[in-house]
């Protein structure tokens, strides 16, 4: 979601020192990893806020950043089509984006991203068939 | 026109080696160390505004506990030192009643019953209580 490793490592890490210090309220009326998962999503979202409004940049250049760090990040690799995949993802909202990646890459099932994101499995799948065209409109395009 | 489930899913983000032997560690270490800065800032927290209140509240205990003086000498002290003309003289331009002297007096069982003694052993003679009478006779047609 953040692109970056060193965003990512810190991520990581605060997300595991918040798990640490809620465990004691975690209420096991849902799954361990879902709450786990709840926790991650919220702390990505945040943190691409934070960096929006730090910088006061306008939504674009945050976008040209994180593209501009798949085209030399060290630590990505991958062809130039799956690349091109990556880029079309920052293009989306955030939260279109974090409910793609879910559902595309970490094969989670509509219900398990509804209870994530606390959002309605309709909305999830609407959201992602939309994704899915803006992708291949923006793959298209080149 | 390239289809989603054309492209092959990689993920194309690399974790570096040994990263996630290494995250617990890391993660511990962060959580110890934030313990241990929690620890002290209660202590100097406490520090900070409990003691200055704390000092505040026992100046004010002795300020109004503090023993009546002026120039280091007490209130009996003062009046020791005041010859009983003096003391005569201003009694009777103040003006004050028996009610008044003891409002402001705060005596004790023992030194009601020594008073009430010292009255009662009044041995007067008849001169003396001649005299008296005398006294009062003069204030009451005086009123």
């Amino acid at each position: 979601m953040v692109i970056d490793h060193d965003d990512s490592d810190d991520l990581t890490q605060e997300i595991f020192i918040k798990i640490h210090k809620h465990i004691a309220s975690f209420r096991e009326d849902s799954q361990l990893y879902t709450w786990i998962y709840r926790i991650a999503t919220n702390e990505c979202l945040n943190f691409l806020q934070k960096k929006r409004r730090r910088f006061f940049l306008p939504i674009g250049d945050v976008t040209g950043e994180l593209s501009t760090k798949i085209s030399n990040g060290q630590s990505i690799s991958g062809d130039e089509v799956q690349l091109k995949l990556q880029k079309a993802l920052l293009k989306l909202p955030d939260k279109q984006r974090l409910v793609f990646n879910m559902k595309y890459f970490d094969d989670l099932s509509y219900e398990d991203i509804s209870e994530i994101t606390n959002t309605s499995v309709g909305a999830l799948k609407a959201s992602y068939h939309h994704a899915v065209k803006k992708i291949e409109d923006f793959l298209h395009e080149d | 026109m390239k289809k989603l489930e054309e492209i092959p899913k990689n993920n194309v983000f690399k974790v570096p080696e040994d990263y996630f032997e290494r995250l617990p560690g890391i993660i511990q270490s962060r959580i110890s160390a934030e313990s241990t800065q929690k620890t002290s800032s209660y202590f100097s927290f406490s520090v900070r505004y409990a003691l200055p209140v704390l000092v505040m509240i026992i100046a004010i205990v002795f300020w109004f506990n503090r023993p009546a003086s002026i120039d280091g000498q007490n209130a009996e002290e003062i009046l020791a030192s005041i010859d009983t003309e003096s003391l005569v003289a201003y009694l009777e331009e103040a003006e004050l009643t028996t009610d008044d002297i003891l409002e402001t007096v705060d005596l004790s069982p023992s030194d009601m019953i020594d008073i009430e003694n010292k009255v009662y052993d009044f041995n007067l003679d008849e001169e003396e209580i001649d005299d008296l009478l005398n006294a009062y006779d003069d204030e009451l047609s005086n009123l």
